[in-house]
């Protein structure tokens, strides 16, 4: 790329701009609402996946032994649930701490006074890697003898997952959709441009301009517009991300650990570099019919 | 210089434009492509600069196949073909030099490049007190004229005319015409597409006469219409 098709280009697409600056701030605002939801979409369905992620660590499997067991039958025990497929900790958990941890939680909100610790055994609690081997973990273990009970949160687990997978879902189609939207509006823009310039553009073939030099500019003109989008999406996400947090929070106060977990220099920088995409791809198409000969 | 062979041009809906051209152009040559609208002529010009390729044959320009050449093979053949058109086709926001100007700036010649070769361009066509005009500050014949100094700008050795005259006065366009005469004369080989009967008949150049796409009459120093018609 030579110093002369760069001045050219800079200069050409900032003339285009300004002189299409209607259609400018449409393609601009599109591809910034665009983006704001395709961002949106992916913060949340971040968001969902790592509170699922952390939940997943409190469904735990709760197996609870009989009371009659021996040390060495409970260390069998506990080697025999680590080995099990998706299992990540096993750790025992004594009547006593059960009960004092009981006696914690409930105090001032029932009535202790009947129960006493010896009806209480002790239980192991099984952490999973995935919380979607749960129903197939706590399957494994009931057939073990010594196991006393069984208890998984399998049901929320599964609504949970299941729910996640469906933001994700509708976050994908969405935003699909709306690139789509944005890159036709660009590409519409610069062909307002390039149709303004048309004369030109045949001039400048006639005397032999390269092809890349004549569609440096529109190159430019849509990258930038699709910048300033991106950048305006990085706005709006941002303020409406701090709200729409907040917002998520109250709503399931099951998923109180909601974060996204992304580096915001890397989102935010991933937002204007689509736009840019958005942007490029759209003139591209515009001025690709203009060069055909 | 320029050699059709066995070129074919269908258009979509099988409307032969061009069929069966045989033709060979010399270096330093003069010719006119006559004959009626419609016939072919400014296909057979847009083939020299590869605006079109031909659905069968080939074209040769200065001993390379055009119809092979792709991106910026094609920009580089065009800076060595200058076209000229009936309806000049200038910038009309910039002036005669700038218009003259704009074809180097466009493929990348400095700076001292353009300040030395407008100028001499300009000159040539005998419009150097002109330079400033914008075009619509100029009649025809001298717009007419500056778009023959953007095409001489890179000091093509082939120069194209399409109906140059097309839109001009009769004293204007024979101006024209002893214009690209002179350029001609100075090693240029020069084709120019036209039905101008007068023009055609006083130059007494070499005239290539198209009839429905296809070559009717080839004459060295021939008249616009066939001579000895009974």
């Amino acid at each position: 790329m030579s110093l002369r098709s760069l001045e050219f280009a800079v200069v050409e697409s900032a003339t285009g701009i300004v002189r299409n600056s209607l259609m400018s701030v449409a393609s601009v605002t599109t591809v910034g609402l665009s983006l704001a939801i395709l961002g949106s979409f992916v913060l949340l369905a971040l968001g969902l996946n790592n509170a699922v992620q952390s939940e997943m660590s409190k469904f735990e499997v709760a197996v609870w032994l009989k009371g009659d067991i021996s040390e060495i039958e409970a260390t069998n025990l506990e080697l025999e649930i680590r080995a099990l497929p998706h299992v990540k900790s096993v750790e025992l958990i004594s009547a006593e701490a059960t009960w004092e941890k009981i006696k914690k939680d409930w105090r001032d909100k029932i009535e202790l006074g009947g129960v006493q610790p010896t009806s209480l055994t002790d239980h192991f609690r099984v952490t999973l890697s995935d919380a979607r081997y749960t129903a197939g973990t706590a399957e494994s273990v009931r057939k073990i003898s010594k196991v006393e009970e069984v208890i998984e949160g399998r049901q929320i687990v599964e609504q949970v997952v299941r729910f996640a997978d469906f933001v994700n879902l509708i976050g994908w189609c969405t935003a699909g959709v709306l690139f789509l939207i944005a890159a036709f509006i660009v590409s519409n823009t610069i062909r307002l441009t390039v149709y303004a310039r048309r004369r030109e553009i045949k001039i400048m073939q006639l005397v032999g301009a390269t092809n890349w030099f004549i569609r440096l500019p529109y190159l430019f003109e849509g990258t930038v517009l699709g910048a300033l989008g991106g950048g305006a999406a990085c706005l709006l996400v941002f303020g409406g991300g701090c709200y729409l947090e907040e917002a998520v929070a109250k709503i399931m106060p099951l998923l109180a650990q909601f974060s996204s977990g992304l580096d915001p220099m890397r989102f935010y920088g991933g937002l204007v570099g689509a736009g840019c995409f958005i942007g490029a791809m759209g003139s591209l198409i515009s001025i690709r019919r203009f060069l055909k000969v | 210089m320029i050699e059709f062979a066995d070129v074919s041009v269908t258009y979509p809906d099988d409307i032969q434009a061009l069929r069966d051209i045989n033709l060979k152009i010399e270096k330093g040559e003069f010719a006119f492509i006559v004959g009626p609208t419609g016939t072919g002529k400014s296909t057979l010009l847009k083939l020299v600069y590869r605006e079109e390729t031909p659905t069968k044959g080939r074209v040769i320009v200065g001993g390379r196949d055009v119809t092979k050449l792709r991106g910026g093979a094609v920009a580089r053949l065009r800076r060595g073909i200058g076209v000229v058109f009936q309806d000049f086709r200038l910038l009309p926001q910039r002036t005669a030099a700038e218009n003259v100007a704009f074809a180097l700036y466009v493929t990348g010649a400095s700076g001292k490049e353009m300040r030395v070769r407008v100028p001499e361009v300009l000159d040539l066509v005998g419009l150097a007190d002109r330079a400033d005009a914008y075009p619509h500050q100029l009649s025809g014949g001298e717009q007419q004229r500056v778009s023959i100094a953007r095409a001489l700008v890179h000091n093509p050795p082939i120069l194209l005319a399409d109906e140059p005259t097309g839109n001009l006065d009769p004293d204007t366009s024979w101006d024209i015409i002893q214009l690209l005469s002179r350029i001609n004369l100075r090693g240029t080989t020069i084709v120019v597409a036209s039905h101008d009967q007068h023009i055609v008949d006083r130059m007494t150049k070499r005239v290539i006469a198209l009839d429905k796409g296809a070559v009717a009459r080839d004459e060295e120093k021939g008249k616009y219409y066939e001579l000895a018609k009974p």
